[in-house]
């Protein structure tokens, strides 16, 4: 089966890109074997609704995160740098994703068949 | 190798640094403003499409290698993904 990484960068916000994203990552599920990759301001996603940061109150979608085992995505990567750039401990997360180092994140593009940014 | 396209300034500030030593970065759409930026440093070997610096007006002074749609597509044959920064 096709293996197609989906790099989620976008924050969560004003726009709708987050959301959009994530429905791309189900989507893309269903016909070949995803895995995710948070990255940027889209580590912002993960942060759980009873974490400790204070933060406006905002449409919760990152719920469904949890869900992702049960759509079959079971790799579920998150940049270091970006995560810890951000000042975000294990903590703040909704979901508990593998953090890779920057230079683990280059190599990873090539174990993948395709690559999908959002 | 690896094609890393951005198309906003912000996209070529937030990911240019995760590209390897390899990879090729080109600046498309309204990426190409970066290049209106006088702190703007290009990296060594910066892609841009010269259609989009056409459209906009733009005469880059730094040092940036011009490319068209056509050299694109051979780009986008060679390398082993296309990761498209926003």
């Amino acid at each position: 089966m096709r293996q197609i990484l989906f790099v989620l960068s976008h924050g969560p916000g004003s726009t709708i890109a987050a959301q959009e994203s994530f429905d791309a990552l189900l989507a893309g599920s269903a016909f070949a074997e995803a895995s995710a990759l948070f990255i940027g301001n889209g580590v912002l996603q993960l942060i759980t609704s009873d974490s400790q940061l204070e933060m406006p109150p905002r449409k919760n979608f990152n719920v469904a995160f949890s869900a992702m085992p049960d759509f079959d995505i079971h790799r579920i990567y998150c940049c270091a740098a970006s995560f810890h750039e951000r000042g975000l401990i294990h903590q703040d997360l909704c979901i508990r994703p593998k953090l890779l180092q920057p230079d683990a994140v280059a190599e990873l593009w090539k174990t993948f068949d395709r690559v999908l940014c959002f | 190798m690896i094609l890393h396209t951005f198309n906003s300034p912000e996209a070529f500030a937030r990911h240019s640094q995760r590209a390897a030593s390899t990879d090729q970065l080109l600046l498309i759409e309204d990426g190409v403003f970066c290049l209106v930026d006088p702190a703007f440093s290009p990296p060594a070997g910066l892609l841009a499409l010269q259609e989009d610096l056409e459209l906009r007006g733009i005469t880059p002074s730094q040092t940036v290698n011009l490319i068209s749609y056509k050299t694109w597509v051979d780009l986008v044959v060679q390398s082993q993904h296309t990761l498209s920064w926003t």
